[in-house]
Protein backbone atom coordinates (compact mmCIF):
# COMPACT_ATOMS: atom_id res chain seq x y z
CA UNK A 1 0.00 0.00 0.00
CA UNK A 2 1.29 3.40 -0.93
CA UNK A 3 2.37 5.67 1.81
CA UNK A 4 -0.38 8.13 2.58
CA UNK A 5 -2.41 9.85 5.21
CA UNK A 6 -5.43 7.56 5.30
CA UNK A 7 -7.82 10.27 6.54
CA UNK A 8 -7.40 12.08 3.23
CA UNK A 9 -8.95 9.19 1.35
CA UNK A 10 -12.56 9.78 0.34
CA UNK A 11 -15.08 7.14 -0.69
CA UNK A 12 -16.05 3.74 0.69
CA UNK A 13 -14.33 2.48 3.79
CA UNK A 14 -11.04 0.70 3.28
CA UNK A 15 -8.53 -0.67 5.78
CA UNK A 16 -5.84 1.98 6.15
CA UNK A 17 -3.11 -0.66 6.24
CA UNK A 18 -2.82 -4.40 5.60
CA UNK A 19 -0.87 -7.09 7.42
CA UNK A 20 2.85 -6.40 7.86
CA UNK A 21 2.50 -2.72 6.94
CA UNK A 22 3.64 0.09 9.19
CA UNK A 23 1.37 2.70 10.69
CA UNK A 24 2.16 5.84 12.63
CA UNK A 25 -0.71 6.68 14.96
CA UNK A 26 -1.12 10.26 16.15
CA UNK A 27 -1.94 10.33 19.84
CA UNK A 28 -0.95 12.69 22.66
CA UNK A 29 0.94 14.93 20.19
CA UNK A 30 3.27 12.15 18.99
CA UNK A 31 3.35 9.72 16.05
CA UNK A 32 3.51 6.23 17.60
CA UNK A 33 4.86 3.46 15.36
CA UNK A 34 3.12 0.11 15.02
CA UNK A 35 3.06 -2.75 12.53
CA UNK A 36 -0.19 -4.46 11.55
CA UNK A 37 -0.37 -8.15 12.53
CA UNK A 38 -4.03 -8.85 11.78
CA UNK A 39 -7.04 -7.11 10.20
CA UNK A 40 -10.71 -8.06 10.46
CA UNK A 41 -13.95 -6.47 9.23
CA UNK A 42 -16.68 -5.25 11.59
CA UNK A 43 -19.86 -5.08 9.48
CA UNK A 44 -22.70 -2.68 10.25
CA UNK A 45 -25.22 -4.85 12.05
CA UNK A 46 -27.38 -5.00 15.13
CA UNK A 47 -24.43 -5.80 17.38
CA UNK A 48 -22.76 -2.60 16.23
CA UNK A 49 -25.82 -0.42 16.98
CA UNK A 50 -25.76 1.35 20.34
CA UNK A 51 -28.91 2.87 21.79
CA UNK A 52 -28.48 5.68 24.30
CA UNK A 53 -32.16 5.53 25.20
CA UNK A 54 -35.00 8.03 25.26
CA UNK A 55 -34.23 11.71 25.01
CA UNK A 56 -36.47 14.57 26.06
CA UNK A 57 -37.10 17.42 23.64
CA UNK A 58 -33.84 19.34 23.10
CA UNK A 59 -32.19 17.05 25.67
CA UNK A 60 -28.84 15.33 25.52
CA UNK A 61 -27.41 12.16 27.00
CA UNK A 62 -24.22 13.63 28.37
CA UNK A 63 -21.01 11.76 27.68
CA UNK A 64 -21.59 8.03 27.37
CA UNK A 65 -18.79 5.49 27.04
CA UNK A 66 -19.40 2.77 24.45
CA UNK A 67 -17.48 0.13 26.34
CA UNK A 68 -18.31 -2.60 23.82
CA UNK A 69 -16.14 -0.85 21.25
CA UNK A 70 -13.08 -1.08 23.51
CA UNK A 71 -10.12 -3.02 22.12
CA UNK A 72 -7.82 -5.59 23.65
CA UNK A 73 -4.59 -4.26 25.14
CA UNK A 74 -2.27 -7.27 24.67
CA UNK A 75 -1.29 -7.32 21.91
CA UNK A 76 -2.41 -3.76 21.16
CA UNK A 77 -5.80 -3.52 19.47
CA UNK A 78 -7.16 -0.74 17.32
CA UNK A 79 -10.50 -0.12 15.66
CA UNK A 80 -11.27 2.04 12.62
CA UNK A 81 -14.90 3.14 12.52
CA UNK A 82 -17.46 5.14 10.62
CA UNK A 83 -20.83 5.95 12.14
CA UNK A 84 -24.29 7.29 11.48
CA UNK A 85 -27.31 7.77 13.72
CA UNK A 86 -30.48 5.83 12.98
CA UNK A 87 -32.69 8.31 14.84
CA UNK A 88 -33.03 12.06 14.51
CA UNK A 89 -30.18 12.93 16.85
CA UNK A 90 -26.87 14.76 16.62
CA UNK A 91 -23.83 12.81 17.77
CA UNK A 92 -20.69 14.37 19.16
CA UNK A 93 -17.89 11.80 18.99
CA UNK A 94 -15.09 11.77 21.59
CA UNK A 95 -12.03 9.59 22.03
CA UNK A 96 -11.72 9.43 25.73
CA UNK A 97 -14.09 11.70 27.53
CA UNK A 98 -12.06 14.86 27.11
CA UNK A 99 -11.17 14.81 23.44
CA UNK A 100 -13.84 15.72 20.89
CA UNK A 101 -13.28 14.73 17.30
CA UNK A 102 -14.11 16.81 14.23
CA UNK A 103 -13.31 20.13 15.88
CA UNK A 104 -12.48 23.60 14.60
CA UNK A 105 -11.19 26.29 16.93
CA UNK A 106 -14.66 27.24 18.08
CA UNK A 107 -17.04 24.41 17.17
CA UNK A 108 -17.37 20.65 17.16
CA UNK A 109 -18.98 19.16 14.07
CA UNK A 110 -21.55 16.50 14.85
CA UNK A 111 -22.81 13.51 12.91
CA UNK A 112 -26.53 13.58 12.19
CA UNK A 113 -28.95 12.08 9.69
CA UNK A 114 -28.06 14.72 7.13
CA UNK A 115 -24.41 13.65 7.11
CA UNK A 116 -25.18 10.52 5.12
CA UNK A 117 -27.07 12.58 2.51
CA UNK A 118 -24.07 14.70 1.52
CA UNK A 119 -21.50 11.98 2.33
CA UNK A 120 -23.08 8.58 1.50
CA UNK A 121 -19.88 6.69 2.34
CA UNK A 122 -19.65 8.47 5.73
CA UNK A 123 -16.00 9.15 5.00
CA UNK A 124 -16.10 12.35 7.05
CA UNK A 125 -17.21 10.43 10.15
CA UNK A 126 -14.20 8.12 10.25
CA UNK A 127 -12.08 7.86 13.37
CA UNK A 128 -9.62 5.46 14.94
CA UNK A 129 -9.44 4.24 18.54
CA UNK A 130 -6.35 2.63 19.97
CA UNK A 131 -6.13 0.33 22.97
CA UNK A 132 -6.62 1.94 26.39
CA UNK A 133 -8.92 4.50 24.85
CA UNK A 134 -12.69 4.41 24.43
CA UNK A 135 -15.33 5.83 22.15
CA UNK A 136 -17.54 8.29 23.99
CA UNK A 137 -20.62 9.91 22.48
CA UNK A 138 -22.91 12.73 23.47
CA UNK A 139 -26.27 12.51 21.69
CA UNK A 140 -28.50 15.57 21.37
CA UNK A 141 -32.15 15.55 20.37
CA UNK A 142 -32.56 18.73 18.26
CA UNK A 143 -36.33 18.40 17.96
CA UNK A 144 -39.19 19.72 20.04
CA UNK A 145 -40.38 16.14 20.60
CA UNK A 146 -39.13 13.43 22.90
CA UNK A 147 -37.44 10.57 21.05
CA UNK A 148 -37.93 7.01 22.23
CA UNK A 149 -34.49 5.87 21.05
CA UNK A 150 -31.16 7.39 20.12
CA UNK A 151 -29.31 4.75 18.15
CA UNK A 152 -25.92 5.02 16.47
CA UNK A 153 -24.63 2.41 14.02
CA UNK A 154 -20.91 1.77 13.58
CA UNK A 155 -18.90 -0.28 11.08
CA UNK A 156 -15.28 -0.60 10.09
CA UNK A 157 -12.19 -2.70 10.67
CA UNK A 158 -10.31 -3.87 13.74
CA UNK A 159 -6.59 -4.48 13.93
CA UNK A 160 -4.08 -6.27 16.08
CA UNK A 161 -0.78 -4.41 16.18
CA UNK A 162 2.84 -4.97 17.04
CA UNK A 163 4.19 -2.07 19.06
CA UNK A 164 7.50 -0.88 17.56
CA UNK A 165 8.22 1.05 20.80
CA UNK A 166 8.96 4.22 18.92
CA UNK A 167 7.26 7.62 19.05
CA UNK A 168 8.31 10.70 17.11
CA UNK A 169 7.22 14.30 16.97
CA UNK A 170 7.30 14.85 13.23
CA UNK A 171 6.50 12.78 10.12
CA UNK A 172 10.08 13.34 8.91
CA UNK A 173 11.43 11.70 12.07
CA UNK A 174 9.00 8.79 11.59
CA UNK A 175 10.19 8.29 8.01
CA UNK A 176 13.79 8.23 9.19
CA UNK A 177 12.88 5.10 11.16
CA UNK A 178 10.53 3.34 8.68
CA UNK A 179 10.30 4.55 5.16
CA UNK A 180 6.93 3.16 4.11
CA UNK A 181 4.27 4.12 6.63
CA UNK A 182 0.62 5.18 6.80
CA UNK A 183 -0.12 8.17 9.03
CA UNK A 184 -3.30 7.69 11.07
CA UNK A 185 -4.66 10.34 13.44
CA UNK A 186 -6.26 9.03 16.64
CA UNK A 187 -6.91 12.21 18.53
CA UNK A 188 -6.87 15.90 17.76
CA UNK A 189 -3.83 18.11 17.34
CA UNK B 1 -21.48 16.27 -7.94
CA UNK B 2 -24.23 18.70 -7.10
CA UNK B 3 -24.96 18.92 -3.41
CA UNK B 4 -28.15 17.06 -2.63
CA UNK B 5 -30.92 18.99 -1.02
CA UNK B 6 -32.62 15.91 0.30
CA UNK B 7 -33.95 16.07 3.80
CA UNK B 8 -35.13 13.62 6.37
CA UNK B 9 -38.73 12.50 6.63
CA UNK B 10 -40.64 13.19 9.83
CA UNK B 11 -44.30 13.01 10.76
CA UNK B 12 -46.71 14.88 12.94
CA UNK B 13 -48.80 13.31 15.64
CA UNK B 14 -52.48 12.79 14.82
CA UNK B 15 -54.20 16.13 15.37
CA UNK B 16 -57.84 17.14 15.55
CA UNK B 17 -58.50 20.51 13.97
CA UNK B 18 -59.92 23.45 15.86
CA UNK B 19 -62.30 25.94 14.34
CA UNK B 20 -61.12 28.92 12.26
CA UNK B 21 -59.55 31.50 14.54
CA UNK B 22 -58.26 28.88 16.98
CA UNK B 23 -55.41 27.35 14.95
CA UNK B 24 -53.21 24.94 16.89
CA UNK B 25 -49.78 23.36 16.34
CA UNK B 26 -49.71 20.19 14.25
CA UNK B 27 -45.97 19.74 13.67
CA UNK B 28 -43.14 21.43 15.59
CA UNK B 29 -40.30 22.22 13.19
CA UNK B 30 -36.84 21.37 14.52
CA UNK B 31 -34.81 24.41 15.58
CA UNK B 32 -32.65 25.66 12.72
CA UNK B 33 -34.32 23.59 10.04
CA UNK B 34 -36.94 24.16 7.38
CA UNK B 35 -39.80 21.81 6.58
CA UNK B 36 -41.67 20.97 3.36
CA UNK B 37 -45.04 19.25 3.64
CA UNK B 38 -44.89 16.02 1.62
CA UNK B 39 -48.11 14.28 2.54
CA UNK B 40 -51.39 15.18 4.20
CA UNK B 41 -53.85 12.54 5.40
CA UNK B 42 -57.21 13.39 6.93
CA UNK B 43 -60.62 12.20 7.95
CA UNK B 44 -63.59 14.52 8.18
CA UNK B 45 -65.22 13.71 11.50
CA UNK B 46 -67.09 17.01 11.73
CA UNK B 47 -70.61 15.91 10.69
CA UNK B 48 -70.43 18.60 8.01
CA UNK B 49 -68.26 19.54 5.06
CA UNK B 50 -65.30 21.59 6.25
CA UNK B 51 -62.28 23.37 4.79
CA UNK B 52 -58.90 22.34 6.21
CA UNK B 53 -56.08 24.90 6.25
CA UNK B 54 -52.39 24.39 7.02
CA UNK B 55 -50.11 27.29 7.79
CA UNK B 56 -48.13 29.02 10.50
CA UNK B 57 -49.17 31.01 13.53
CA UNK B 58 -51.56 30.18 16.32
CA UNK B 59 -55.19 31.25 16.80
CA UNK B 60 -55.91 34.65 15.22
CA UNK B 61 -52.35 34.99 13.91
CA UNK B 62 -52.78 32.03 11.54
CA UNK B 63 -51.55 32.51 7.97
CA UNK B 64 -52.14 29.73 5.46
CA UNK B 65 -49.25 28.35 3.41
CA UNK B 66 -51.50 26.31 1.12
CA UNK B 67 -55.01 26.90 -0.25
CA UNK B 68 -57.75 25.39 1.90
CA UNK B 69 -58.60 21.74 1.24
CA UNK B 70 -62.31 20.96 0.94
CA UNK B 71 -63.04 17.85 3.00
CA UNK B 72 -66.38 16.11 2.69
CA UNK B 73 -68.51 14.99 5.59
CA UNK B 74 -67.61 11.49 6.76
CA UNK B 75 -64.92 10.89 4.13
CA UNK B 76 -61.18 10.53 4.34
CA UNK B 77 -58.57 11.68 1.85
CA UNK B 78 -54.92 12.36 1.26
CA UNK B 79 -52.59 14.50 -0.81
CA UNK B 80 -49.12 13.33 -1.78
CA UNK B 81 -45.99 15.30 -2.59
CA UNK B 82 -46.68 15.46 -6.32
CA UNK B 83 -49.96 17.25 -5.51
CA UNK B 84 -48.50 19.71 -3.00
CA UNK B 85 -46.47 22.85 -3.85
CA UNK B 86 -42.92 22.69 -2.54
CA UNK B 87 -43.55 25.35 0.10
CA UNK B 88 -40.56 25.52 2.45
CA UNK B 89 -41.53 26.59 5.94
CA UNK B 90 -38.85 28.05 8.15
CA UNK B 91 -38.52 27.61 11.88
CA UNK B 92 -38.49 30.88 13.77
CA UNK B 93 -38.89 31.46 17.48
CA UNK B 94 -42.15 33.28 16.81
CA UNK B 95 -43.42 30.66 14.32
CA UNK B 96 -42.00 27.34 15.47
CA UNK B 97 -44.70 25.04 14.14
CA UNK B 98 -46.90 24.09 11.20
CA UNK B 99 -50.40 24.85 12.45
CA UNK B 100 -53.87 23.93 11.26
CA UNK B 101 -57.51 24.92 11.53
CA UNK B 102 -60.80 24.16 9.78
CA UNK B 103 -64.08 25.93 9.15
CA UNK B 104 -65.84 23.26 11.23
CA UNK B 105 -63.78 21.76 14.06
CA UNK B 106 -63.01 18.07 14.12
CA UNK B 107 -60.93 17.03 11.08
CA UNK B 108 -58.41 14.35 12.09
CA UNK B 109 -55.10 15.10 10.37
CA UNK B 110 -51.55 13.75 10.07
CA UNK B 111 -48.84 15.29 7.91
CA UNK B 112 -45.48 13.99 6.74
CA UNK B 113 -42.75 16.57 6.21
CA UNK B 114 -39.24 16.61 4.90
CA UNK B 115 -36.89 18.63 7.06
CA UNK B 116 -33.76 20.22 5.61
CA UNK B 117 -30.85 21.65 7.53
Amino acid sequence: MAERLYAAKAGPIDPFALVNENVAIWMKAMWHLYRVMFVEQMPRSQAMVFDQGALAALGNTGDVRLINLDQQTTPPGLIQLRCSPLDDIQVEVKLGRAESRFTAANISARVDRFTEISDPDLHTTEFVVLQDNSVWVNCTNPTAYATAMSRIAFFGFRYTLEDLQTAKKTPAEVKAVVNNVVFVPSGSD
Amino acid sequence: MAMHRSGIRKQSAVGVSAVTGAAAALYNITVGRTAIIKRIMWQNNCAANSNLSLGQGLAGAFAAVLPPIVTLNGLDGELNEWDIPNVEIQYTAALPAITFESTVAGIIVTIEVEEIG
